[in-house]
């Protein structure tokens, strides 16, 4: 039956399966496998997701769809309530599956942040989910909503941050920021250990930025000051919100902050300008 | 064409691959987007429109299905929540009873569907399908289906690798 099946048949089939039995289904022939993994941008799991990683993990841990929705937090704390049988965390394995995902569409290796850093990984991933639920009519029609819901997420992030983990933020404000940020082998890739050192625009984070007004990000004043022309103008919005992250970060001056404020513009960005997200 | 008042009473008349001719009201009908664009094109023809993509037997229960279901309003053409659940179960049991047939049965009931375009029909049959899929293994699906594992001894070995999560014993047990 399935075999005399057009695509678009098929992809409303499979639309109503959870992933577990959309895995299954994946794999009986050739056909299925190819319309599925061809055609995936255009297949909503039942939640109506696209099928990314988000929709795996909702599934895998049989967690109600309405529980994630809208609180990507929401996903880290299942995940660390998850346990196999023999009550091992269960997070390596969906890690492991979600890298796949995540490198496929973000290019992003998370097994890798994580294992560097938990709280960058929980960042990016919290990024991720929160990205793959706005919308792109939203993004385009009403900017301000999203750059509101940036704003808000981000400092909310950099807020809980700072509550989990209030003793190295305080430790943090004793060490030598410039020495914090040179530990370049805590930080879990050269492209953002460029985006989180010193000397960046404080607008677009190169440290390349070519723009002759530009200012700095001054790694003894700490002011922050101007903005990149060069940035996206989507960015250009944002100045108020780059200085107060940027605030926030060197108030702390924990790399933390600085870190994950810059994995989450660089999530931002791929997200922009990357279209294979354009196209889930 | 107007699609109320009297004129949901007007005969319409449409014919099968086979030859069979059927007489239906346009209130019945009316679901059919295919029938109904067709019928505009038409204008006042008394002719039989040709469906030559659905047989007689199968045409017959289509029009069954659209008889039970023609006070049922329109369903919306767009979701309005697009990250609303799927859900699969929500079958009547007239409907179940309906797509309680032999898998080539279902086959062309929903390809049937399709080419009218009766989207509530559709949907049914996809639900149908979904939940003849749920639960199973991929052998199971296989059998159920009759489909050959066409995969090579390479991608076979590929796809196990790539799914090994998925059939950990842990996550079996806690999924």
């Amino acid at each position: 039956m399935l075999e005399s099946f057009p695509v678009e048949i098929l992809l409303d089939c499979f639309g109503y399966l959870p992933y577990r039995d959309l895995l299954q289904i994946t794999n009986v022939n050739r056909r299925v496998r190819n319309v599925i993994l061809y055609e995936r941008s255009k297949l909503k799991t039942r939640c109506g997701r696209p099928l990314i990683a988000n929709v795996c993990l909702t599934e895998c841990l049989d967690c109600p769809d309405a529980q994630i929705r809208n609180k990507p937090e929401k996903i880290f704390t299942t995940i660390h309530q998850a346990r196999g049988r023999s009550g091992k965390p269960k997070i390596k394995k969906i890690l492991r599956h979600m890298n796949e995902c995540l490198n496929d569409v973000l290019k992003m290796d998370i097994e890798e942040i994580y294992r560097n850093d938990e709280s960058m990984g929980k960042l990016v991933l919290c990024g991720f989910f929160g990205i793959t639920q706005m919308k792109e009519p939203v993004r385009k029609e009403d900017s301000k909503n999203h750059n509101e819901f940036f704003e808000k997420r981000a400092i909310e992030l950099v807020e809980e941050l700072y509550e989990e983990d209030a003793d190295s933020a305080s430790a943090a404000l004793e060490i030598d920021y410039e020495k914090l940020l040179m530990k370049k082998d805590e930080n879990p890739t050269d492209e953002m250990i460029q985006l989180s050192t010193r000397n960046t625009c404080c607008c677009c984070f190169s440290p390349t930025c070519c723009e002759e007004d530009r200012e700095f990000y001054n790694k003894n004043t700490m002011a922050v000051k101007g903005c990149c022309s060069k940035a996206p103008k989507y960015y250009d919005k944002r100045k108020r919100y780059n200085t107060e992250l940027l605030a926030i970060a060197y108030k702390a001056r924990c790399k933390r902050f600085f870190s994950t404020y810059a994995a989450y513009r660089l999530l931002e960005e791929r997200w922009v300008g990357g279209s294979k997200l354009k196209s889930v | 064409m107007a699609a109320d008042g009297d004129s949901m009473d007007r005969i319409v008349k449409i014919k099968s691959k086979d030859g069979q001719i059927f007489d239906v009201t346009l209130g019945t009908i009316k679901k059919s987007k295919l029938i109904m664009t067709m019928l505009e094109q038409l204008g006042d023809s008394t002719d039989a429109i040709p469906l030559p993509n659905v047989d007689g037997s199968t045409l017959k229960k289509v029009i069954e299905w659209l008889e039970h279901h023609k006070e049922e309003p329109e369903p919306a053409e767009e979701e309005s929540d697009p990250l609303r659940m799927r859900i699969s179960t929500d079958i009547s049991e007239w409907d179940k009873t309906f797509f309680d047939v032999e898998q080539s049965v279902l086959q062309a009931y929903i390809l049937a569907a399709n080419y009218l375009s009766i989207k509530p029909l559709l949907d049914i049959g996809c639900k149908t399908v979904a939940n003849m899929i749920k639960g199973k293994t991929t052998e199971q699906l296989r059998d159920l289906f009759g489909l050959e594992d066409d995969f090579t001894d390479e991608e076979r070995a590929a796809i196990k690798r790539e799914y090994a999560w998925a059939d950990d014993e842990e996550n079996q047990a806690a999924a």
